[in-house]
């Protein structure tokens, strides 16, 4: 008798398992709304969720302040793991040691070598670009550019060289049309190889 | 604070609790740049089982589990003493002052006499909600869900030490600082933490090993045990039985995290006590010479 009472204990509690296990899935399962740009040698998406504690230990350690929790907008699988504003600084893995991965407890961000380092690729809004809007002379996202992934054209518009920008965040965030910066980074394959990527073409 | 009768060890668990959550906090704060290099500034979370259980199902690198290893092994020897000396969560919100506590309440006004031998939650059937999260989780973790950050302790609380730091509201850890107030200072650890149903489990698995193995023990001698349940009144895991007291030598409760709360309370020498490999570190007889008649300590 007690023991078909514990088997049946059990019982519900193994489905209950299963329907808590099923409701997460449920409501964790989902993309990011919103892609979003990741600290230096973060795993593949996949991976990165399933490693990241979301403990903010990159976060803290980061030199340049450039991370900061990602709020609800890029949905509950993304909430408070730990998201690279360029709009908040340039990110420094070059220098800093790669504070963030060494900080990580479960591996989701790796030290990999600098060359490797693809935070994103930046790419010129020519609508909002001041060079290209207004036809104005404007150094300043190619001066602040450490990878000398920006090349002006003949008439001193600002291009991308995609296989050379590493999606730092130092033009972004230096540049002058700011609160709306004319040149954003993208995370890694949400912009096309070549010249600017797509948004650029058609000119 | 007034010391309520509860004597040294009392206050010697609670330094040592302090000691581990200032820790906690010390190496949260100092993993900003530059790192020290000389420890490791996510000491905690990489002991922390769970995590490394999720790290190993979503790399495939074993290594991960080595720190956690640690604390799986103390744990088989001697039962979830972590949540009871080290967790900085469990010590946060067992200093909470608590509206609810429902053994207490359950037991007040008992005599000795009603309470002697009387099975006080056994043969309830009762789910343990700890066990079910513990296993979503870990099903979660084989399709790449990770929810730790929801659910472990570790997690919770270095996330609220360093969104404190900088400027944001812990909302989980103030949830759960809400919910011990309201239902019980342990209730979170006790019914809900599945880092604590995992300890439970593996302290489960070390329950039979004698007590001079064991780093940390309670230990009884029914003989001397007057079945008088100042023992499960005093447990701030709520777990004591008073059918305990039918057993002697070492009791490997799987949710006991070895605090020592009933040893202080017990008001007989010799019948409850805490051992290290056999030695007996705290005694129900220290202290208590002015405690008056046992019989009366009851109430």
């Amino acid at each position: 008798m007690k023991k078909l009472k514990i088997g049946r204990r059990d019982f519900i509690g193994v489905g209950l398992a299963g329907a808590a296990a099923a409701l997460g899935y449920g409501l964790f399962h989902d993309e990011a709304e919103a892609p979003l740009l990741r600290p230096p040698g973060a795993q593949d998406e996949e991976e990165f969720l399933g490693r990241c504690l979301r403990c903010q230990e990159c976060v803290r350690a980061c030199p340049t302040g450039c991370l900061e929790p990602a709020d609800r907008d890029f949905g509950t699988s993304s909430l408070w793991t730990p998201r690279f504003n360029p709009a908040l600084a340039k990110c420094d893995y070059g220098l800093c040691g790669r504070a963030c991965a060494r900080a990580c407890p479960v591996g989701a961000l790796c030290d990999v070598p600098d060359e490797e380092v693809r935070l994103g690729t930046a790419s010129v809004n020519r609508s909002l670009c001041i060079a290209w809007a207004e036809g104005k002379d404007c150094l300043v996202c190619q001066e602040r550019c450490a990878y000398n992934a920006i090349e002006f054209d003949e008439r001193g518009r600002p291009h991308v060289v995609s296989n050379r920008c590493t999606g730092c965040g130092a033009c972004q965030n230096t540049c002058v049309t700011c609160p709306n910066p004319a040149i954003v980074v993208y995370p890694p394959g949400t912009v096309t190889s070549g010249g600017g990527g797509r948004r650029n073409r058609g000119n | 604070m007034k010391r309520d009768g509860r004597g040294k060890a009392h206050w010697i668990r609670r330094g040592i609790q302090a000691l581990f959550l200032a820790a906690f906090i010390a190496l949260a704060w100092a993993s900003a740049y530059p790192p020290s290099g000389r420890f490791p500034e996510s000491f905690f979370l990489r002991m922390d089982p769970l995590a490394a259980f999720s790290a190993v199902s979503a790399s495939g690198v074993w290594l991960y589990l080595i720190p956690a290893w640690i604390l799986l092994g103390l744990t088989l020897l001697s039962g979830r003493f972590f949540c009871g000396w080290i967790c900085p969560l469990g010590s946060v919100l067992e200093w909470l002052p608590s509206l609810g506590n429902r053994r207490r309440k359950s037991l007040e006004g008992m005599r000795p006499a009603d309470l002697a031998g009387r099975p006080i939650g056994k043969g309830e059937v009762r789910i343990r909600l700890k066990y079910v999260f513990l296993a979503a989780l870990l099903l979660l973790f084989v399709v790449g869900i990770n929810l730790l950050w929801i659910f472990d302790p570790l997690v919770i609380a270095n996330r609220a030490v360093l969104f404190a730091i900088s400027g944001v509201v812990p909302v989980l850890f103030i949830a759960l600082l809400i919910l011990a107030v309201l239902v019980g200072p342990r209730y979170w650890c006790q019914e809900l933490c599945p880092l604590g149903a995992g300890l439970s489990l593996v302290s489960m698995a070390g329950s039979r090993l004698p007590e001079y193995c064991s780093p940390l023990a309670l230990v009884k001698d029914k003989d001397a045990c007057i079945r008088c349940g100042a023992c499960a009144r005093a447990c701030p895991f709520e777990i004591i039985e008073v059918a305990d007291s039918e057993r002697s030598g070492r009791l490997a409760l799987a949710d006991c995290a070895l605090c020592g709360e009933c040893v202080t309370a017990c008001p007989v020498e010799g019948a409850l006590s805490l051992r290290s490999m056999g030695m007996e570190i705290l005694g129900s007889s220290d202290g208590k010479a002015a405690r008056g008649n046992p019989e009366e300590a009851v109430i």
